[in-house]
């Protein structure tokens, strides 16, 4: 075992029943993250990465295997690890600020502290001037603004993140990944990254893990070894970015052909 | 595209507001014209053939209605007997709402409870509830307090049912969300499920409203020696259909009130939900 795991996946399997049928989601999967590490993991779309994440953070059980969380076993939510869930679950009575406010109201934060704080990461996120504002009046790029922020507002030391770029166009994509890296470096926070893009995933990443198809399992486990700090603009058009990026590009996309070709048996 | 300051999202959501509201107030200024029109023709009709094509003994007339208002009002009976069914639908109604509402949120929140209650919730919910008048004049008596507890009964089972049915709808995803960010049970409670349930409990405490002011009447009609129930009873038993169709009038505008009232703090409290996805909304101006 690795002394300095953050997490530590331990050959998890997670079984779903649905309509009266077991099916495998996640199928042995082991990987450990470090502390600082930026960890990516990708996979083609129902592989079961979102299952992972909810794992790590405790809302979900694995059926075998176990996880751990600073050496100890997740056997529930314990409001340590931050998480970016994949749809933006902003709750829609608060306003864009006081979704913000949220994590640093339930531990408590002092007022002053707590609206200096949301109002200072509402500004990086670009949504200045939109405070006052109800879910229902922000576009959906908006509102995985305010879902990211939410996360980031509370500092927490380990953030999972579930495609939270998904919904953003390119320019604003950029922008917040240059604004993770900066956050990411200077709280030295983990974080557990999860997309499918693999451009992404190589722009930010210490490590790169590629999932296979349904079942989930771990395909391989890729080293970035690019000089930080990376310019996100900048860095895919990089000869040594290409030299990162193909091999990978090789491994998923036989895993997505793969899955398209099945799909169209399935028909 | 605006020149706002939102460039980055081509979905932003900026209408100009000025413009909709604009339109909003003169498409409103048409429909009251409309609706005072319709209005205003009805009653003519009526004044103008009652006594000519029907006799205004079995309809009445406006003018005679206005005009008995004009006097029970100016003896001051008018304003006891709105004040006495008022107590009586009033504290029934507080009452009511207050147990409705708790009992409603902790049965949901007891969710094995709630299971197991939940078929007998339902038949006692489909029981016509008004057939118990009779029953509460003989348990309370023929005071306010019978006509308290009917109002009470209304509102609690309207309120209650609303309140459980909120509370059991909640997104799994918030609360999930909330407990990650580190929330309490009686953190989540307060915080998620009470307001993710608001428009299901507010919902309720709406349409409870007519409920209670009937309840406290059916209670007058069936034995009570004062109040609005009283009054349009005792009209009717003289065949007096002027005074019980004033007595209907006042009930009328009586509801219209509390409505409005409710209205207002509904849309207050419920800003933040596009008035669409309101669960029985829609009555609104
Ligand atoms: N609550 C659930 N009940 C039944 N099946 C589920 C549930 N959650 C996920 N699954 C199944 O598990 C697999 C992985 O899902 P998910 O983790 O969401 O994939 P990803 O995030 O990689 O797209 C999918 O086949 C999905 O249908
Ligand atoms: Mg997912």
């Amino acid at each position: 075992m690795n002394e300095q795991a953050v997490i530590a996946v331990e050959h998890v399997e997670r079984e779903f029943s649905s309509r009266g049928q077991q099916v495998l989601a996640v199928d042995d999967v082991s990987f450990d993250v470090e502390s600082g590490e930026f960890f990516t993991i990708v996979g083609p779309s129902g592989c079961g990465k979102s299952t992972l994440l909810n794992m790590m953070v405790g809302l979900l059980q694995p059926t075998s295997g176990r996880i751990l969380y600073k050496g100890d076993a997740v056997r529930g939510v314990t409001g340590e690890i931050g998480y970016v869930t994949q749809e933006d679950n902003l709750f829609p009575w608060r306003t864009l600020r006081k979704n913000v406010e949220f994590g640093m109201e339930v531990r408590g934060v002092a007022t002053d502290e707590r609206e200096e704080r949301a109002e200072a990461i509402i500004k990086r996120v670009g949504l200045d001037g939109f405070q006052d504002r109800f879910r229902h009046e922000l576009s959906g790029g908006m509102r995985a603004r305010v879902n990211i922020a939410r996360t980031l507002a509370w500092r927490p030391d380990v953030i999972l993140m579930d495609e939270p770029f998904g919904p953003l166009d390119v320019q604003t994509r950029l922008q917040l990944q240059t604004l993770l890296l900066d956050l990411w470096r200077e709280d030295r926070a983990t974080v557990i990254f999860i997309t499918h893009d693999l451009n992404e995933a190589v722009t930010l990443s210490d490590r790169v893990l590629v999932m296979t198809r349904h079942p989930g399992t771990v395909k391989m486990v890729y080293d970035v070894d690019l000089e930080r700090p990376r310019d996100v603009f900048s860095i895919p058009t990089t000869d040594t970015f290409r030299e990162v990026f193909d091999p990978l590009w090789d491994e998923l996309q036989t895993e997505m052909r793969e899955d398209a070709e099945e799909d169209s048996i399935g028909l | 595209m605006s020149s706002t300051a939102e460039t980055t999202d081509r979905d932003a959501p900026t209408p100009d507001e000025n413009v909709i509201k604009s339109v909003l107030s003169s498409d409103t200024a048409r429909l009251w014209w409309w609706r005072l029109a319709f209005g205003a023709a009805v009653l003519v009709f009526w004044e103008l053939t009652s006594g000519r094509l029907y006799s205004s003994f079995w309809f009445s007339k406006p003018s005679a209605i206005a005009q008995s208002l004009y006097e029970s009002f100016t003896s001051g009976q008018l304003i006891s007997d709105v004040a006495i069914t008022l107590r009586a639908a009033v504290l029934g109604y507080g009452f009511g709402a207050v147990l409705g509402v708790v009992l409603g949120f902790v049965i949901a929140e007891l969710r094995t409870v709630a299971k197991v209650l939940n078929p007998y919730i339902l038949a006692v919910y489909g029981i016509p509830r008004i057939a118990l008048a009779p029953l509460f004049i003989v348990w309370f008596g023929i005071g306010i307090t019978s006509k308290i507890m009917l109002a009470a009964l209304m509102t609690f089972f309207l309120t209650f049912f609303n309140t459980f049915t909120g509370v059991g709808q909640i997104d799994d995803d918030l609360v999930n969300v909330a407990r990650v960010l580190d929330a309490g049970r009686l953190t989540i409670l307060r915080k998620v499920v009470l307001p993710a349930a608001s428009p299901w409990i507010i919902a309720g405490l709406r349409i409870a409203i007519p409920y209670a002011i009937v309840a406290a009447i059916v209670g007058e009609f069936i034995a009570s020696t004062a109040g609005l129930g009283f009054r349009i009873m005792q009209s009717t038993q003289l065949f007096n259909t002027t005074g019980t169709l004033a007595g209907i009038l006042v009930i009328m505008v009586l509801v219209m009130i509390f409505n409005l009232i409710l209205d207002r703090l509904e849309s207050y409290l419920l800003r933040w939900q596009p008035s669409s996805e309101r669960p029985g909304g829609g009555t609104q101006s």
